[in-house]
């Protein structure tokens, strides 16, 4: 509310600015640039003045819709189906696919562009590149996608310097069903020879994970 | 010896004034081998002349890196003669080319690390990638990484767990902990060093000159994070899992009885990538860059999240952070 105001009385000013410049336009020729940019900054929509993007260090991403989607590009079948926007078991095609996403609250065209497949949709029905997902997501998940534009969420691939390229959130995500499950750990280390293992309910408030072996040498020192 | 508070640039002169203290050297004397070192220090001149470049011995690389001087004291040339030695030696015993390089530290560049614990599942992809980058002894086991299993809830490490193994990670109630060597801004292992043999590099970065290490284990004992490890043994590494591309202060081969520990990847580090234990990390926990550059990705996370460090009150100054969502 307060910023529609603000827009308003600045709109105003324009229009003053204008009238002023027609009237003396020699003289007001330097203010007349400055209010033209400001009304120029006015006309960003909104969503855009929100978003981070811009104002985060330049990135570019991994791109992954002609490298890892198999069903890309999707108009090579959706070409010939009619689009059907009533949620249903999906049968003939996509039946593997699982949608857990937000707990049965959307269906597949909340997120893919209903006639044109072969791009995801805003929910203001907006075109969005599967190699932007990064922008659907972001109008659910703000502050996840904020921390993701400046490196507090996702991850930056190959350098710490020079060119930023991050990963994309479906390189991590399945959009579908975007928890990420438990895995199987890589093992633990070895126990170094002469030392036991000691579990941690037995530490009795002293820094140990392993012990020394009855009649072990005890001058080698704990744990490294 | 004085201790080092000040950092970077400023650490490095005052390592080398100090080392004109106490050197290797002389504390071998004052260990009863004067006379085979006074004998041979005259010597050692002309002997090292004698078996620089193509013709070199095995007995007399042997030689020449008895007399290598301490890596912040060498001429241009005499560490391009220790590097070259070193190749001769690894060749001789792997059987690879390894390529030891001496890489310098960046200008306006200081090392910092960031860990989500929120993102962190205890996988370990960290810890194998760091043993394969950093070639790592396999037999008898050395890792940098320790990853402590936590209860939910808690921060009492001792109360952690780093052999856990249940069949899926992250367990119900626990959370992950990695921790490794946090190249303290005031590192306690270097004040306890007797020989200088390890120092903080202007990048930030705690060095150790395996050839000027005797062994000691002060450093160890002087940790408060457990980040450093003890080759008992001969470190093992299969020829075929060597990785040829190292650094002098990094990643190259060790031998046994040196002390070593993570030294944020400074092979890789040096020339832009992302250190390997970052690049291993599927969940983007890990966040790597240089504290100095204020559009770096750390430091959004330090003015942004709310971070902490482990055991703070000691006043150790690591740049390792840990951070929540
Ligand atoms: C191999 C052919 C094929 C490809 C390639 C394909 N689809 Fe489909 N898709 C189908 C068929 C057939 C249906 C209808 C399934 C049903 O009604 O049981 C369908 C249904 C859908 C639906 C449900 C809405 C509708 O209009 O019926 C969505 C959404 C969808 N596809 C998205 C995609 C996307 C996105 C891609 C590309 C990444 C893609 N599809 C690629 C065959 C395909
Ligand atoms: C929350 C948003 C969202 C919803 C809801 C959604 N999708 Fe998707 N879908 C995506 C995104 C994003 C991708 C691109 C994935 C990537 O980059 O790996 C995708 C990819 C696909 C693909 C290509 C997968 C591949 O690996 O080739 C198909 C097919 C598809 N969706 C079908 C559907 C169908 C059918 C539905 C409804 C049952 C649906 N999607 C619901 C966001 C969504
Ligand atoms: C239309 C809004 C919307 C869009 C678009 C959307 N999400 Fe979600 N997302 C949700 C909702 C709602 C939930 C469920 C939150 C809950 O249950 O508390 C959710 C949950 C999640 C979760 C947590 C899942 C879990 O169970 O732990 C992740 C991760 C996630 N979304 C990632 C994504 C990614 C990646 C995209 C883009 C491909 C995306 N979301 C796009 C609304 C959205
Ligand atoms: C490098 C991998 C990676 C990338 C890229 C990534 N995420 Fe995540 N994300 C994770 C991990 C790991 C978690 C923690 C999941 C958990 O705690 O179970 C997470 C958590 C989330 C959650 C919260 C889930 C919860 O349970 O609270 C949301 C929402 C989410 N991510 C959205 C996104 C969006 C949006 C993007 C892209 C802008 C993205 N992620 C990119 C790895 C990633």
């Amino acid at each position: 509310m307060k910023a529609l105001l603000e827009r308003k009385k600045r709109v105003g000013l324009v229009m003053i600015g204008l009238i002023f410049c027609a009237l003396w336009f020699p003289l007001f020729a330097a203010e007349e640039e400055d209010e033209e940019e400001e009304e120029e900054e006015i006309s960003i929509p909104m969503e855009e003045i929100l978003s981070f993007e811009k104002h985060a260090p330049a990135f570019m991403v991994k791109l992954r819709k002609e490298e890892e989607l198999d069903a890309f590009p999707c108009m090579d079948c959706h070409e010939d189906e009619e689009p059907n926007p009533t949620e249903r078991e999906l049968e003939e095609d996509h039946e593997d696919l699982v949608l857990e996403h937000g707990g049965g609250r959307f269906w597949c065209i909340t997120c893919h562009h209903l006639e044109q497949r072969d791009y995801l949709t805003s929910l203001k029905n907006k075109r969005i590149d599967f190699d932007q997902s990064y922008r659907l997501c972001g109008q659910c998940h703000f502050q996840r996608q904020k921390d993701w534009f400046f490196g507090g969420h996702g991850k930056r691939v190959g350098n710490w310097k020079g060119d930023r390229e991050l990963y994309l959130c479906t390189e991590c995500h399945n959009p579908h069903s975007p928890a990420i499950e438990p895995i199987p750990p890589n093992p633990p280390p070895k126990v170094r020879k002469g030392l036991e293992y000691v579990p941690t309910k037995h530490h009795k408030h002293v820094n140990v994970w392993e012990k020394y072996l009855p009649n072990q040498n005890k001058e080698e020192d704990h744990g490294h | 010896m004085d201790t080092e508070k000040t950092m970077g640039q400023a650490d490095m002169t005052s390592a080398k004034k100090s080392s004109t203290g106490i050197t290797r050297r002389s504390l071998l004397k004052k260990m009863g081998i004067a006379g085979a070192t006074a004998v041979a220090t005259t010597a050692a001149g002309t002997v090292a002349a004698n078996v620089s470049g193509e013709n070199a011995t095995e007995f007399g690389d042997a030689v020449g890196e008895f007399f290598q001087d301490h890596y912040q004291k060498m001429s241009k040339q005499e560490i391009e003669e220790a590097l070259a030695r070193l190749e001769r030696q690894y060749k001789r015993k792997y059987g690879v080319e390894v390529k030891v390089d001496n890489t310098p530290p960046q200008p306006n560049v200081l090392y910092g690390y960031a860990l989500n614990i929120s993102k962190c599942k205890g996988y370990r992809k960290c810890v194998d990638a760091c043993v394969t980058e950093n070639n790592q002894s396999r037999d008898p086991q050395v890792q940098f990484i320790r990853v402590l299993e936590m209860n939910k809830g808690s921060m009492n490490l001792e109360e952690s767990d780093h052999y856990y193994n249940p069949e899926l990670v992250p367990q119900e109630g626990k959370f992950y902990l990695p921790v490794q060597c946090m190249q303290c801004e005031n590192p306690p292992c270097v004040n306890a060093c007797p020989t200088k043999a390890t120092w903080k590099e202007p990048d930030g970065i705690v060095a150790i000159d395996y050839n000027w290490c005797i062994g000691c284990r002060y450093c160890m004992t002087a940790c408060p994070y457990w980040a450093r490890h003890f080759n008992w043994s001969e470190p093992e590494i299969p020829q075929e899992e060597i990785n040829p591309v190292t650094h002098y202060l990094g990643n190259r081969p060790r031998p046994k009885g040196v002390v070593e520990k993570c030294y944020f990847c400074v092979q890789r580090t040096r020339k832009d990538q992302q250190p390997a234990c970052q690049e291993a990390c599927p969940t983007g926990a890990r966040v790597f860059g240089n504290l100095l550059d204020p559009k770096s990705e750390i430091r959004y996370i330090l003015e942004n999240k709310t971070v902490f460090r482990l055991k703070e009150d000691l006043g150790t100054e690591p740049k390792f952070w840990y951070f929540t969502d």
